[in-house]
């Protein structure tokens, strides 16, 4: 009785963690949307002064950063995913 | 005793052949329908038959097979009348084990003679 | 330098490996080695197909010219990929459990199987992706004629761009229609293209690191080196930014090539989990050192050098042979695997769509499912395949080779992202509807050409410069660069903006205004619960079939050799020996999976159902295959109607043979009846004729006998009067006495002549029969006296009783003689009217025979019927007379 409570437990809490994960799934590319859409937002070079504006090797860093940073975080919750099953038909 | 059963269903013919056969010394005996045909015979033990074809509910072959499956039938004398007029009628009847066979019309004394001779000793 | 023909011949040897890949993998994947190419590794790799040539040398060259931007192309991807994949695997869902075999098939399915649909989204794939291909063309030429530079050879770039094309094309027919199997999908090609993106990736990176590491002196200097170049500040315009990002995410999506990959051709959903991260990854590497490259190439190169050719130049241009050579490749795999499988991804849909549909209905009679199908379908694409290059080609040559390459790309890709708002709305939108989709693809495909694609020529190729200057028919608000009056925008986000909104607004507005048919309804059920319902296909239960007839079935369909195969695979696979495995679930959806390529899934589907039976059907199968099978079921339609009046000629015949048969039976019977009822009567007057001779008869006997004679005399009279009468009345040279008469009086004159009615009681009610008839009296009593006297003799009822019941109607008057015996037994019914047919005893009826078939003949010579009326507990006989 108790170890099937136990299981009936871990399986309710399997499931909301999958769901987390799924969440967090669909909640990454909006995300990694507004990030990548921050660079064109920042100031600009006006009238050719350039210490105004910004420097591409600045951005080339931020948005290579940016996504090594959300490839790691999409590897993650694939691992997730896998080992807790979610997703699978 | 000479005695023969009529099996013929029309009352004219069956007349005409009483009074030949009677005045020939036979004792006659008529039966107008095929249903029943065998069983008048076995009634009547007639020593001569004389057989229509072409009977009401029972057709004369059938009849004459019938008999002839009988030992005590087995070699009595058959002569079958048809009015059809077909030779395969013949074949019939003679492979059924007719003893003679005549189609009609008829001569009087033809018939009397062809019963005669099958009948042979009889007095 | 390199020389010319060292470049070619290694050329050369690559396509041949390339081509020994393929075919290794093709008999690997033949004899079931293949599983190791359905890893989540080579998924990846193949969904590499996204970096062209232009990633290859136009991203170097798009940098060059502006900055950042061209990092837009690979994060809109990324951002789909990352987190959306989930949306992926439901198309992929989708795409499994319907079969699916392109973007074109997705959306014909979805939007009721249309064809119209299928046809007008190959149109646009084909229109969008032609430019692509001129552009991997044009990056092939434009790469080999750097190595030309100051030689002279035979190769001109049209001629070098000509024989890319004709290889291509012999590559794709090779291993892209080497069978029909779209579902077993394409292993040589598959693998080709995972060596090929290994190539380009290293060449890329080897590139970028003898630039970072060889020309400039590490990345602190490269970093340096940006600052100080033209491109040093952020110049992007918003609008672009955002612009392209949503632009190369939807191509992604909607790209022919690339739903190809990723949908038709991924075996297991979980290897969209991995390519989520790993081709970001690959994205990542690939764009890691286009910047340096650009700028360290802006920095030594000469001025006015090709920034498109940068990736070859900067080796060459250090005496790195070996590198250009691998560049070269890099860059020649780039463009040849995207070529091939957008040509095998639009062939698919050119056969599927356009070409089969024509061809069926050309023929008009549906296609009767056998070997002929499949060869026209497989011609028919390796048709497409060529046809496809050679528009490829002619875009190249006429668009001149000039424009940058990113350019023409961003051209396609806006072009079959006209696709997106119907594809994600199919998925998502249960209310979407046919004409919504058509809508919205037309709207898109037509504002797109207007804006962007007829443009793209020139002025005066395909639009004129007064259209361009001063919009269409002079309308300024029409003018292709600024609709609507909105300027300043960029091109390409003008074009973009306007396209799709305008396509999302009518295909909205074009859903809600109208009604989906109930299949479109169907479909969209099944397409938007793919996903929630869980199950990803219906499944097939252990069926009760036999696997020779399932085999015998197969054979017609996909071919003797491969159906065998496929069989002796299956078998081997459950340890058994021979062709013939066991018709086991999984044996079945391998089969099925099988046929489908050839028939279609809903086809393939339905014709396996009806052979194992054992499926449940759904309602949506039926519809699917009610569909899909239209012309076919029309076809077998008119062939069974075909088959009807066959059935019903034959028994038309065989009722007319029937009848010879009892005809000829009942001439013999006539005859022999004819003998019988003449020789009776003469019989007897034969022998009462010899009797009477006798002189010693008594005088009793004597008018006895004479009276025998004379009745028997009358009797043959009669007869001959009777056959005499009827032979007058067949042949129809009656001559009638037509004249106003009353029924009843008739009726009394028969009555008192049939002089029956101490043997059956006639009831009448004469009030009916007082009606005035246009008749022959005398025939018509004739016919009354026949029934009477018939009933009379054979109504065997214990108190016999006739009933005449005269009834008039506005056509006819009937009479129906109805007696309360046993009737007639239903054999005999048909007979009776016939000569000498009596159904009893027939000494009894004192006639030949001949009465009902004289009535008969009468009735009908005066206009109307006579019919034994069943069903009356008695005998009855109906008369109906026509009314004058």
């Amino acid at each position: 009785m108790i170890g099937k409570s136990d299981q009936t437990l871990k399986r309710v809490a399997n499931a909301a963690r999958g769901q987390r994960l799924t969440d967090s799934v669909l909640i990454l590319p909006f995300v990694g949307a507004i990030l990548f859409l921050l660079p064109p937002m920042w100031p600009r070079a006006s009238e050719g002064v350039a210490a105004e504006g910004t420097a591409t090797s600045t951005a080339l860093i931020y948005l290579f950063v940016v996504w090594a940073g959300l490839i790691f975080c999409a590897l993650g919750l694939a691992l997730a995913l896998k080992r807790f099953g979610v997703g699978r038909s | 005793m000479r005695h023969v059963l009529l099996i013929e269903d029309e009352p004219n013919i069956v007349e005409a052949l009483s009074f030949i056969f009677l005045r020939d010394g036979w004792k006659v005996d008529a039966h107008s329908d095929g249903a029943n045909a065998v069983a008048t015979t076995v009634q009547t033990a007639p020593n001569a038959i004389i057989l229509d074809v072409m009977l009401p509910n029972r057709s004369g072959f059938e009849i004459l097979e019938e008999l002839r499956s009988l030992p005590d039938y087995k070699d009595i004398p058959i002569l079958m009348l048809t009015a059809r007029g077909q030779s395969k009628d013949r074949d019939i009847a003679m492979a059924r084990g007719a003893s003679q066979y005549m189609t009609k019309p008829f001569s009087n004394a033809e018939v009397l003679q062809t019963m005669n001779a099958l009948v042979g000793h009889l007095p | 330098m390199l020389s010319l023909d060292l470049l070619i011949f290694v050329s050369l040897i690559y396509v041949a490996f390339l081509f020994g890949v393929a075919f290794w993998a093709e008999r690997a994947s033949d004899v079931g080695r293949g599983g190791w190419m359905r890893t989540p590794l080579i998924y990846t790799l193949s969904l590499s197909i996204y970096c062209t040539a232009w990633t290859f040398y136009g991203a170097v060259g798009f940098a060059a010219r502006s900055g950042l931007e061209f990092l837009t192309i690979y994060l809109g991807p990324t951002v789909v990929l990352i987190g959306w994949w989930l949306i992926l695997r439901r198309l992929v869902r989708i795409a499994r459990a319907e079969r699916i075999t392109s973007i074109a098939d997705l959306v014909s399915s979805r939007f009721g199987k249309s064809a119209l649909l299928g046809g007008l989204v190959t149109v646009m794939a084909v229109v969008g992706t032609t430019p692509y291909i001129a552009l991997q063309l044009q990056s092939v030429t434009t790469s080999i004629s750097v190595f030309a530079k100051g030689t002279q050879n035979i190769l001109s770039s049209t001629n070098i761009a000509l024989w890319t094309a004709a290889g291509l094309a012999v590559f794709t027919i090779l291993f892209g229609t080497r069978n029909l199997d779209v579902n077993e999908r394409h292993s040589g090609v598959v693998i080709a293209i995972a060596v090929e993106a290994i190539v380009k990736l290293l060449a890329l990176l080897a590139v970028g690191v003898f630039v970072v590491w060889g020309l400039a002196g590490g990345a602190g200097d490269v970093l340096a080196r940006i600052d100080a170049s033209p491109i040093s500040q952020w110049e992007v315009s918003t609008g672009r930014w955002i612009g392209l990002t949503f632009l190369s995410a939807a191509a992604f999506l909607c790209l022919p090539r690339m739903f190809q990959v990723m949908v038709v051709e991924n075996s297991e959903e979980s290897h969209l989990a991995t390519a989520s991260w790993a081709f970001p990854l690959y994205l990542l590497l690939m764009s890691l050192f286009v910047i340096p490259i650009a700028v360290v190439g802006l920095d030594i190169l000469p001025a006015g050098s090709n920034p498109d050719l940068f990736v070859l130049t900067l080796p060459l241009s250090a005496e790195q042979n070996g590198l250009a050579m691998l560049a070269f490749l890099g860059g020649f795999s780039s463009a040849t695997s995207m070529v091939i499988v957008a040509a095998i991804a639009l062939s698919t849909m050119i056969s599927n769509h356009i070409v089969t549909p024509i061809w069926l209905r050309s023929r008009g009679q549906g296609a009767t499912i056998s070997g002929d199908v499949r060869s026209v379908v497989l011609t028919s694409r390796r048709i497409s395949i060529i046809v496809i290059l050679t528009l490829g080609y002619l875009y190249y040559r006429i668009s001149g080779g000039g424009a940058a390459l990113a350019s023409i790309g961003l051209i396609s890709f806006a072009g079959v992202a006209q696709i997106l708002p119907v594809m994600l709305g199919g998925i998502f939108w249960h209310s979407a509807t046919k004409i919504g989709a058509l809508a919205g693809l037309i709207c898109g495909l037509v504002v797109w050409s207007y804006t962007m694609f007829l443009p793209s020529f020139g002025p005066e190729v395909l639009i004129s410069q007064e259209t361009i200057d001063h919009g269409l028919w002079g309308l300024q608000w029409l003018r292709p660069t600024a609709l609507f009056g909105i300027q300043g925008l960029d091109p390409v986000v003008h074009a973009v903006l306007w396209s799709i909104l305008l396509n999302s607004f009518a295909f909205v507005a074009g859903s809600i205004l109208s009604r989906p048919s109930p299949l479109e309804r169907v479909q969209a059920v099944q397409f938007i619960s793919a996903f929630e319902s869980g199950s990803s296909a219906r499944g097939w239960q252990r069926g009760a079939t036999d696997a020779e007839d399932l085999l015998s079935m197969a054979q017609r369909i996909i071919g003797a050799a491969q159906a065998q195969n496929l069989f002796r695979t299956a078998a081997q696979r459950q340890g058994k020996q021979g062709y013939l495995p066991d018709p086991t679930p999984q044996f079945l959806e391998t089969l099925e999976r099988g046929l489908a390529g050839s028939v279609g899934a809903a086809t393939a589907h339905a014709m396996l159902g009806q052979m194992v039976g054992g499926s449940a059907v759904t309602v949506e199968d039926l519809m699917a295959v009610a569909d899909e099978t239209a012309q076919i079921m029309e076809y077998s339609n008119q062939l069974e109607a075909k088959s009807g009046e066959l059935t019903t000629t034959a028994r038309k015949l065989r009722d007319a043979n029937d009848k010879l048969t009892k005809l000829s039976i009942q001439k013999d019977a006539f005859l022999s009846q004819i003998s019988h009822e003449l020789r009776t009567p003469m019989t007897s007057i034969r022998a009462f004729s010899e009797i009477l001779q006798n002189p010693d008869l008594s005088d009793g006997d004597r008018p006895k006998y004479a009276r025998i004679i004379e009745d028997e005399t009358q009797r043959l009279t009669r007869l001959l009067d009777d056959l005499l009468d009827l032979s007058v009345l067949e042949n129809g040279q009656v001559s009638l006495d037509l004249r106003q008469a009353r029924l009843r009086e008739i009726l009394d004159r028969a009555q008192a002549s049939a002089n029956v009615d101490e043997q059956i009681r006639i009831r009448r009610s004469a009030g009916r029969e007082d009606i005035s008839i246009l008749t022959d009296p005398d025939r018509l009593t004739q016919v009354f006296i026949n029934l009477m006297s018939n009933a009379a003799k054979y109504c065997e009822a214990q108190r016999p009783k006739l009933t005449v019941i005269v009834t008039e109607a506005p056509a006819a008057i009937t009479v129906d003689f109805i007696d309360n015996g046993a009737g007639v037994d239903h054999a005999n019914q048909d007979m009776i009217f016939e000569k000498f047919s009596r159904a009893s005893d027939h000494s009894k009826a004192g006639g030949a025979g001949l009465g009902l078939a004289i009535c008969r003949e009468i009735i009908t010579n005066l206009g109307g019927q006579i019919s034994y009326l069943p069903g009356q507990r008695g005998a009855a006989f109906r008369i109906s007379l026509p009314r004058d």
